[in-house]
């Protein structure tokens, strides 16, 4: 028999009591922890993609949409550059990989990505099947898209116009899978490559077709018909990756970037960071909310023990002269108290991994990882443990100072 | 005088300022029992837990076995009390989270005292309640109940077994049984018993009596 035991026999006794208690603990945990998970995980999904990539360069307007679109591919394009102001860049010894990239269309919800070999060398990927794209309309797709699409090398794709419609297809020139790449969970994965003549080529003569219409709606920036369109001075491209060759370029190829050229010098590094503040703000929403519901946790393990008291103070007192030191009735009642939440928040930990788990089975996204654990999940339960001390405490003191003869003789 | 195994000397205790008990000198020796009688109100309850340890007297001295017990530290007179004091109470006051086996651990492991298992499961036999030994306490009759918690009074081989009122919710055949064991028991395990009580079914067993 050990303090534990008595602790544990009691709760277990008086299950309905303790339930609340742990159930509210297990919620806040299991909402806290989410939190801590998914924000985790995002920020290591958002370093990833951009390990390689130093600078993007694109066209003027929101640096941060620059950088969802062109390293998460998420967002629309700030418009297009000329290919050959970016290749002038691209000489500058700072320089050491600059990756072109031209999109306008996808492939089932897919985009189809204009690029050239130094793609493969940023992001570190291989193929794994067939071999590299060597003529125009030949493409490469990620490991993502051929096991969602059931794609084959050999394989037949129509393209979509636009980054998401699949309505306006260009079906007289489908895209030939030569090779599939290797998985590397990176956002290559969620990508159809082909090569920049491709794209060009393809909107030679789409963009031929359209000329009037493109014309009516010229001064619209997000008109995707005119991005992949080529200029009259010659071709462009949507976006540009660079990464430096040393460090010291960080200070002045930006800058270098943002005065002397039309165009504009993204950081990856900032404009994460960035949005992470943005972010931040429903975080803090979320976790007053976790925090909140341990408090009510704390409060409601507080009232059960306080209530449970008046019904067991003839046991305590019992115990009493059973030789229980008036320190070890407060260990019983504290200990109880943290069994209560720590039980809850263990829980709550457990329940938010098998909702990461149910969201990435679900979504069938790679960039959730259930069973990754964090640091901070420490955190919580010594949380739990303080606020099961705190909740008990004043119980635990009444039970320190009960007095058994006056208990006793009240039968 | 060194045979006696309690004495109290000239205690008194204030309830309020107008209610003061005092008691005359009561005193055991070794191997004797005895019986408190007096009617209710009469402080029985009070000397009982003067004699326990539970209540500090507002004068004299508590000598139980040559322990002056309110000499002692709060914990030292927690430990002497699990060691060897074992209680008996009108009701039986079993612990109700944990069965009759864990109650019997319980009052070892608070009086400090290895758990012994084949020791618990002989006490349980001697009290013809081992089969009830994994029984929660409201799973067991009454007299079943009285059982376990004289049990779990005398699991630490106490030097002293004291009942207050055992038997006076109950019937004269059950208050027969209950006294018997009680004789019985302390017989066996060499304790004395001390019964306080205003029953006076139980004035013929016991020779020794202090009258309040």
């Amino acid at each position: 028999m050990t303090i534990f035991q008595v602790a544990y026999k009691n709760i277990v006794h008086q299950f309905s009591s303790s339930f609340l208690g742990a159930l509210l603990s297990a919620l806040g945990t299991t909402i806290f922890c989410l939190i801590l998970l998914l924000s985790f995980q995002l920020n290591e999904q958002l370093t990833l993609n951009s390990k390689h990539i130093d600078l993007v360069i694109g066209a003027k307007g929101s640096p941060l949409q620059l950088i969802l679109n062109s390293i998460y591919h998420v967002d629309y394009p700030t418009g297009n550059i000329p290919l050959e102001e970016a290749l002038a860049l691209t000489k500058s010894p700072l320089v050491k990989i600059a990756v072109p990239l031209s999109m306008g269309d996808n492939y089932q919800g897919y985009r189809i990505i204009g690029t050239d070999s130094s793609f493969f060398k940023l992001y570190g990927t291989t193929v794994a099947q067939g071999k590299w794209w060597s003529t125009d309309f030949e493409a490469v797709v990620g490991a993502e898209v051929a096991k969602e699409k059931h794609i084959r090398v050999g394989d037949k794709l129509v393209g979509a116009h636009g980054l998401t419609s699949s309505t306006d297809l260009h079906a007289d020139h489908p895209y030939t899978v030569v090779g599939i790449l290797e998985k590397n969970n990176s956002v290559a994965d969620k990508l159809v490559l082909t090569d920049l003549s491709s794209v060009w080529h393809m909107h030679e003569e789409h963009h031929h077709h359209h000329e009037d219409e493109s014309a009516l709606s010229h001064d619209d920036d997000h008109d995707i018909h005119d991005l992949i369109a080529l200029g009259n001075h010659g071709k462009e491209i949507t976006s540009m990756l660079i990464q430096y060759k040393n460090p010291t370029a960080v200070a002045m190829f930006p800058r270098m970037v943002n005065q002397t050229t039309g165009m504009q010098a993204a950081s990856p590094a900032l404009e994460s960071a960035r949005l992470f503040s943005i972010l931040g703000i429903g975080l803090d929403a979320l976790k007053f909310l976790a925090v909140t519901l341990m408090l009510i946790a704390a409060i409601s393990v507080f009232i059960s023990l306080y209530n449970a008291f008046k019904s067991r103070k003839y046991e305590l007192a019992i115990m009493r002269t059973m030789g229980a030191a008036r320190l070890t009735l407060f260990g019983i009642m504290v200990i109880e108290g943290i069994y209560i939440t720590v039980f809850g928040a263990l829980a709550g930990i457990v329940l938010a991994h098998f909702i990461m788990y149910v969201i990435s089975q679900v979504d069938n996204t790679e960039f959730i990882t259930a069973w990754q654990f964090v640091k901070q999940e420490i955190w919580i339960v010594v949380a739990a443990v303080l606020l099961g001390f705190i909740a008990a405490l004043l119980p635990a003191i009444k039970a320190y100072f009960t007095q058994i003869s006056k208990i006793l003789a009240e039968e | 005088m060194e045979a006696l195994v309690i004495a109290l000397d000239d205690v008194k205790f204030n309830y309020t300022d107008d209610v003061k008990l005092s008691f005359p000198r009561f005193t055991l020796r070794k191997g004797e029992h005895c019986l408190i009688l007096g009617n209710s109100g009469s402080g029985k309850t009070t000397l009982i837990h003067m004699m326990c340890g539970l209540l500090r007297p507002s004068s004299g001295k508590v000598i139980l076995n040559g322990v002056d017990i309110y000499g002692l530290s709060a914990k030292q007179l927690d430990h002497f009390r699990g060691q060897n004091i074992g209680l008996i109470f009108q009701q039986t006051h079993l612990i109700r989270s944990l069965t009759i086996l864990e109650n019997l651990q319980l009052a070892r492991w608070l009086a400090g005292l290895k758990e012994d298992r084949e020791e618990l499961l002989l006490v349980l036999q001697r009290l013809k309640i081992a089969d009830k030994a994994t029984n929660y306490p409201h799973q067991l009759s009454q007299g079943q109940a009285q059982r376990a918690a004289i049990a779990r009074a005398l699991v630490n081989r106490p030097m002293f077994l004291i009942a207050d009122e055992p038997t006076s919710s109950l019937d004269d055949h059950h208050a027969a049984l209950v006294l018997d064991l009680l004789l019985d028991q302390s017989q066996n395990f060499g304790a004395s018993l001390i019964i306080a009580t205003h029953d006076k079914r139980v004035k013929d067993q016991i020779v020794n009596t202090y009258q309040l």
